[in-house]
């Protein structure tokens, strides 16, 4: 019984507060542009009746007052309890700028007259239908933070190339009905590639800014950068559907269980972000672009083969980064192989960690002719960010023997049409010269040095000093004959007289001697002969040149004859010594009168 | 790295020099082997291979112009080089002027060939042996009793004549050639030919890094310059290096 007098004293005190407390409010937007259409609702909590509207002459009436009610009853614990909610709403749309006041609106209730709170409306200029919707989304986005979207890095500071993730987030505080549309940012200056997640959007309590939100990802992408410096995310933007309460300035015990509610379109657009790209340090030689932590093996199989059988040379790169935009070496090949485009296969995994997983790429080769060939891969260069170094990865070089090929292969080359033309592989300059150069001090030549001017000079002297000497000599030996010639008939003389003293001592031997001399001597010194060139034909040669007569060369010759004979043959076989030295004065004396 | 060469240009003889850059060069360091070549140019001594090396070098490391110059200069030292007309023809297809040159008159490109047959060094000794002989074969002719060898010597001396004269006019064509300080590459990337040595004056072309110029007259700062295919114009003379 006691309990029931409580619940029935309850009842009454909840009756006489909702009949005490009827709120009648206005609610309008504070700011609106000229041309744009907004909605005054007048609400009461409670039945009424005569409704008078204040004058509402600055604005166009669109339409209205339309009514609505809405009530709410329920049960707790089995007691019931009731609210109404009545709307009058009409749409307006403003005149002209200025800030106008909305007069309170009044209406009976119970039997009492109540009066809504006035409002104050500014109108600014307005342009066009579009873009006052945008800013009536800016506004009802910006006074708002129990709804927002932010774009979330995974690190602001990374190497060109390094992988990040952005995340797209939602946060809300309030009823998420729907979505309308997304306009997701292009990540101008990155290479994007989109993670896969759930197309349900879970939400999970989140606390942000000191506010507990749920909060969702609506979109995961990893990026790549692909140049340095300060680079700015384009904001995202989303247009959406929320519940949003109906505004209400009475603090009603009743209204915390019966909320009215009404379906806004929002727009929300997120803060911009900032991303800190830093250069990679100076690459090495074979750097592709390649960033992350790669592995790479390379294979050619079979390494045996015939010619015109094929090859292939496989590089499987494996780990995680930018693996997409990582290249495989490319290897020179002999120009006697065939290659073909490598085929690349992707097994990759995209996830929140990065890209991960391998790519295999295939090259086909056909070997055209047979010989032993060494296939070079050029290193794999990668950047790793974690160790913020370039990392090298070596692969060995493939030995490839290839045999001739069987039969059938031949018959493709017929020996002699198998020439092939030279073709030039590429162009570049000619080596250096290693050899020992022959240095000269600059502008110096040798024709130009004193040297070689010289060297002409004393040729030339040296020719001059050989003619002039030459001349002398010879003149000088002229010079000798002459006097010679000038004494030749008084050395005869001396000669002779020498002999005579001889033969009166009966020295026949050394008289034929002295008469000899005294004839050499004579013939040597008027002949102008040399004596190492004397003998009898040079000078019967040089007395025809005299123009001596033949008697006198007979008696010439037989003098000489008979001196020689003489001295080596018995005494008085031949002239006595007295005939022969006259015969001997006698040649002399026609000599002297006829040699000049 | 840097000071060690340097030291070691200091310390070491232009050959030993020469020679560490040549290993700079097969290591392909070719900044440091820049510095050796420099270093012994810097110690007064110069020769055809060390330009060649240096421009082989300055073309490595994508300096175009310095490339042709040293070549031009190694071709100067040694004309008809046939490596340094190779790489120079290399390195002449990189730059970005395309001139059509007026074609030589036959006989020019002939006696230039002959000429380009021996460095100037070679007809000097050349001429030299040459007018020795002349000198011998006269005295030969003058000073042999036998009529035999005079008989000879007369035509051989003749021949010999024509020889030493031939050899001497390339000798002094090698001469004026070497020395010829009339030729010289465009430094700066582009440059703007005027008509007359005034900046104000007309702009008559452009030629840009790389090309060959034939200056032919001086006036202040200013040099007429002749391009390949006949124009000429004014230019400041720090837009060029002289070959």
């Amino acid at each position: 019984m006691k309990h029931i007098a409580l619940y029935m004293v309850l009842l009454w005190i909840s009756f006489t507060a909702s009949a005490q407390d009827v709120s009648f409010t206005a609610s309008a937007p504070s700011s609106v542009l000229t041309g744009q259409q907004f909605r005054l609702v007048y609400t009461v909590n409670a039945q009424g009746s005569g409704f008078k509207a204040p004058d509402l002459s600055d604005f166009n009436i669109l339409a209205g007052p339309s009514t609505s009610s809405s009530s709410n009853i329920s049960f707790i614990n089995g007691q019931m309890s009731q609210s109404f909610s009545y709307s009058y709403t009409y749409i307006l749309q403003a005149k002209s700028e200025g800030s106008y006041t909305i007069q309170p609106a009044s209406i009976t209730v119970d039997g009492k007259k109540i009066t809504s709170n006035p409002l104050t409306i500014n109108v600014g200029k307005g342009q066009q239908q579009a873009q006052q919707q945008q800013q009536q989304a800016q506004q009802s986005s910006g006074s708002d933070d129990d709804l927002l979207v932010r774009i979330i890095l995974s690190k602001e500071k990374v190497y060109q190339g390094e992988q990040l993730v952005a995340t797209i987030k939602i946060y809300t505080r309030v009823n998420l009905v729907g979505f309308e549309e997304f306009k997701f940012p292009t990540y101008k200056g990155f290479w994007a590639e989109e993670v896969e997640i759930p197309n349900q959007i879970q939400l999970q309590q989140e606390n942000f800014n000191g506010k507990v939100y749920n909060a969702g990802v609506l979109k995961k992408t990893l990026l790549f950068p692909q140049k340095s410096g300060e680079i700015t995310i384009e904001p995202f933007e989303m247009k959406l559907m929320v519940q949003e309460r109906v505004q209400q300035s009475s603090r009603n015990f009743w209204d915390s269980f019966f909320n009215t509610y009404q379906t806004v379109s929002k727009r929300l657009v997120s803060p911009p972000v900032k991303v800190t790209v830093l250069p990679l340090p100076s690459a090495p030689d074979g750097f592709n672009g390649a960033v992350g932590n790669f592995t790479l093996s390379g294979t050619a199989t079979p390494l045996q083969l015939k010619s015109n059988e094929s090859l292939s040379i496989i590089y499987k790169l494996s780990g995680t980064g930018n693996l997409r935009l990582a290249e495989f070496p490319k290897p020179k090949f002999p120009p006697q192989f065939e290659a073909y485009d490598p085929k690349v296969t992707d097994q990759v995994k995209v996830s929140a960690n990065g890209i991960s997983g391998s790519r295999i790429s295939e090259q086909l080769l056909i070997p055209r002719s047979a010989g032993k060939f060494t296939i070079t891969s050029p290193d794999f260069v990668f950047f790793n960010p974690t160790s913020r170094k370039y990392e090298t990865i070596h692969i060995e070089p493939f030995e490839i023997n290839v045999e001739k090929g069987n039969g059938d292969s031949s018959v493709a080359f017929v020996s002699g049409f198998n020439k092939e033309d030279l073709t030039l592989l590429g162009s570049d300059i000619r080596f250096i010269k290693t050899q020992s150069p022959e240095m000269t001090p600059v502008g110096w030549s040798l024709f130009k040095s004193p040297l070689y001017a010289g060297s002409y000079i004393l040729a030339f002297l040296a020719f001059v000093t050989v003619v002039i000497s030459r001349r002398n000599y010879i003149r000088r030996n002229a010079d000798m004959m002459m006097v010679r010639n000038r004494r030749a008939g008084k050395e005869a003389a001396r000669r002779l007289s020498q002999a005579r003293k001889l033969m009166q001592k009966q020295l026949n031997d050394s008289f034929y001697e002295e008469v000899l001399k005294a004839l050499w001597g004579y013939y040597a010194d008027k002949l102008k002969i040399p004596v190492s060139q004397l003998n009898r034909e040079i000078i019967v040669s040089k007395l025809k040149d005299q123009n001596i007569d033949e008697n006198m060369l007979t008696d010439i010759n037989q003098v000489i004859d008979e001196c020689e004979l003489s001295r080596y043959a018995p005494a008085g076989s031949y002239a006595s010594p007295p005939e022969l030295y006259q015969k001997a004065v006698n040649v002399i004396n026609e000599s002297e009168k006829k040699i000049k | 790295m840097l000071i060690s060469v340097f030291s070691f240009a200091k310390a070491g003889q232009p050959d030993s020099i020469f020679t560490r850059g040549n290993q700079f060069y097969a290591n392909k360091e070719y900044n440091n082997a820049i510095l050796c070549y420099e270093a012994v140019l810097k110690s007064g001594m110069e020769s055809h291979e060390l330009y060649y090396n240096l421009a082989n070098a300055y073309f490595k490391t994508g300096e175009n112009t310095k490339a042709i110059l040293f070549y031009e200069k190694s071709l100067r030292l040694k004309p008809g080089s046939e490596d340094a007309l190779y790489n120079l023809s290399i390195a002449n297809s990189r730059i970005t002027d395309k001139i059509e040159s007026i074609p030589e008159l036959f006989f020019i490109t002939w006696f230039k060939n002959a000429r380009n047959i021996f460095a100037l060094n070679t007809w000097s000794v050349l001429s030299l042996s040459l007018f020795v002989s002349l000198l011998s074969l006269v005295l030969l002719f003058l000073l042999t009793p036998s009529h035999f060898l005079r008989r000879i010597s007369l035509p051989l001396t003749f021949v010999n004549t024509l020889l030493f004269v031939v050899a001497l006019i390339f000798t002094f064509s090698s001469y004026l050639s070497r020395t010829d300080q009339s030729n010289a590459i465009i430094t700066v990337p582009s440059v703007i030919v005027k008509s007359s040595p005034d900046q104000s004056a007309t702009d008559l072309f452009v030629i840009h890094e790389g090309t060959k110029v034939k200056i032919r007259e001086t006036f202040d700062d200013w040099c007429e310059i002749q391009i390949s295919d006949g124009n000429r114009g004014w230019l400041l003379k720090d837009s060029f290096d002289i070959i």
